[in-house]
């Protein structure tokens, strides 16, 4: 092999590495957008449950029963989504009541470390965080 | 510099070139469709917050008749629903008017997001709430009953979509009637008219006399059970008459005459079709001796429209056609059937609800008016295009 060839083929090594790292980040960022889409929806269906279309039993009150009942909407829309989804990490939801102008709402707020497959998430290191604020009654 | 020294460098000079470019371009492509990936999911986000605030305007006028704190509720809403385009450059959210109807539009813009926008708002909705109003209700109860048809109205009345529109079935012995026609709400003289009527509304009309508790009816014994002469028109002259054979309790009829009433609804489709049948009175069978008597004295119902079984009819068979009338009318037209069973109706033929419908029960008919509530709650949102 004469070192042309072989300066050659060192650029073309090269270059799939570049398009392999590219193709990663890419990957990264497809599954870190999908993963905080998923975040959002569960976090919607928590504010939903005890929000206006909850009925009269769905009234905020700050106790246990209405969390409860936010946790369960939460959990099950994450149980809901794609496996693939899942597997990224373990979601963490904070949810809290309070007060707008006088209206008690509900805050969800979904956090998660995602693990992403191709290691290269050190400008996604602190993972998507999503907070969502709804509506609950008098 | 010799030729083959030149080679090399150039051939090095290339290969790095070519790595840049390839690097370059792969990078510019990532952030591309990131950020085309970025937009779309905060539009969609925008509608969601869009939808929630519509939601909440929507409970603040239905529960206050006012839309000051809607507003900046809806607000809240929007500016915790739009984390993606964080820090936001401007989110702002509109009562927007459109028909009488409470519509909201939430804009959001920031450094991810250019421009995304999306509005939602109540669907209209088409309700007839189907009462079994024959034996079971006590006085007390049908006030009750009565006190929540004329809140489920001024619910509607709060927030209406210009083409939201109300009808009141009754049903008993066999029978159906159409006491208030599928109409619109938003007229405010429809609205009076309707809520007058639903005012004065009572059971079906026995032969008796008006009186004892709570202005109830002592039905006429022995051979005048059926006597509609003296008092004229029975208990409640206004209402439809319920004769002394007609002792079935059959909610077919009344579903079929709802089917009729959504279908010959004009204007445009609504969102919703929902029927809300009520009972205080479990299902009972429709014996053959049914409708005699008001055959014997040619009293034919004229005020207004009248739908009829045909031959008697076992409880099993009355459930059974009733749930396979309604799944056909959710299949049909979308209708979302729910039933309500109160009292000794507790459990009136849950196999009605269908289309998304629900089966509540109480004990007390004092719950009817949360229990309309919670059927309207599920009404959904359209979104404005």
């Amino acid at each position: 092999m004469t070192p042309a060839v072989r300066r050659g083929s060192s650029a073309v090594v090269a270059v799939l590495v570049a398009m392999v790292l590219v193709a990663g980040l890419h990957a990264d960022g497809v599954a870190w957008l999908r993963t905080r889409a998923a975040l959002h929806r569960a976090a919607v269906a928590g504010v939903r449950a005890v929000g206006p279309a909850a009925g009269p039993s769905g009234a905020l009150r700050v106790d246990p029963a209405p969390e409860g009942t936010v946790r369960a909407a939460v959990q099950a829309a994450w149980s809901s989504e794609s496996p693939a989804v899942r597997a990224t990490g373990t979601p963490r939801f904070v949810v809290r009541a309070a007060q707008h102008d006088g209206w008690p709402i509900v805050e969800v707020e979904a956090a998660m470390a995602v693990e992403l497959p191709w290691g290269l998430a050190f400008w996604l290191a602190d993972g998507p965080v999503i907070r969502v604020r709804g509506a609950g009654r008098r | 510099m010799t030729g083959e020294t030149w080679l090399r460098g150039r051939g090095a000079l290339a290969a790095g070139a070519v790595v840049l470019v390839a690097w370059t371009l792969g990078v510019g492509a990532v952030a591309r469709d990131l950020r085309a990936r970025v937009d779309a999911q905060a539009a969609v986000e925008a509608e969601a917050a869009a939808g929630l605030a519509a939601e909440a305007g929507r409970a603040v006028l239905a529960g206050t008749g006012r839309d000051e704190g809607a507003a900046s509720l809806s607000v809240a809403v929007a500016s915790g629903s739009a984390g993606l385009a964080a820090p936001l450059a401007s989110v702002e959210a509109a009562r927007v008017p459109r028909d009488g109807a409470v519509a909201w539009r939430v804009h959001v813009a920031g450094p991810h997001v250019s421009d995304a926008h999306a509005s939602a708002q109540a669907a209209s909705v088409h309700v007839i709430v189907a009462v079994e109003a024959s034996r079971g209700w006590t006085p007390r109860g049908f006030s009750q009953l009565r006190a929540a048809l004329l809140s489920l109205l001024a619910r509607m009345g709060h927030a209406p979509h210009a083409e939201d529109r109300v009808g009141l079935v009754l049903f008993g012995g066999g029978y159906a009637w159409e006491v208030t026609p599928l109409q619109r709400v938003a007229e405010e003289l429809r609205h009076a008219r309707i809520s007058a009527r639903w005012k004065g509304l009572e059971r079906l009309s026995r032969a008796g006399l008006r009186g004892g508790r709570a202005g109830g009816c002592l039905p006429h014994v022995g051979r005048r059970v059926d006597d509609f002469q003296r008092p004229r028109g029975g208990c409640y002259p206004t209402m439809p008459r319920l004769y002394a054979d007609e002792t079935g309790v059959d909610p077919s009829p009344a579903l079929a005459l709802a089917g009729r009433m959504f279908d010959a609804a004009d204007g445009p489709a609504p969102g919703t079709r929902a029927l809300v049948v009520v009972a205080a009175t479990p299902v009972a069978e429709v014996p053959a001796s049914s409708g005699r008597s008001r055959a014997r004295q040619r009293y034919v119902e004229q005020r207004m429209r009248e739908v009829r079984v045909d031959g008697p009819r076992t409880p099993a068979r009355i459930v059974r056609e009733a749930v396979a009338a309604a799944r056909g009318m959710a299949g049909r037209a979308r209708v979302a059937t729910s039933v309500l069973g109160v009292g000794d109706g507790r459990g009136f033929v849950a196999g009605l609800a269908q289309g998304g419908g629900v089966a509540l029960d109480s004990p007390d008919a004092a719950a009817l008016s949360d229990m309309f509530g919670e059927v309207a709650d599920g009404w959904p949102l359209e979104r404005v295009p």
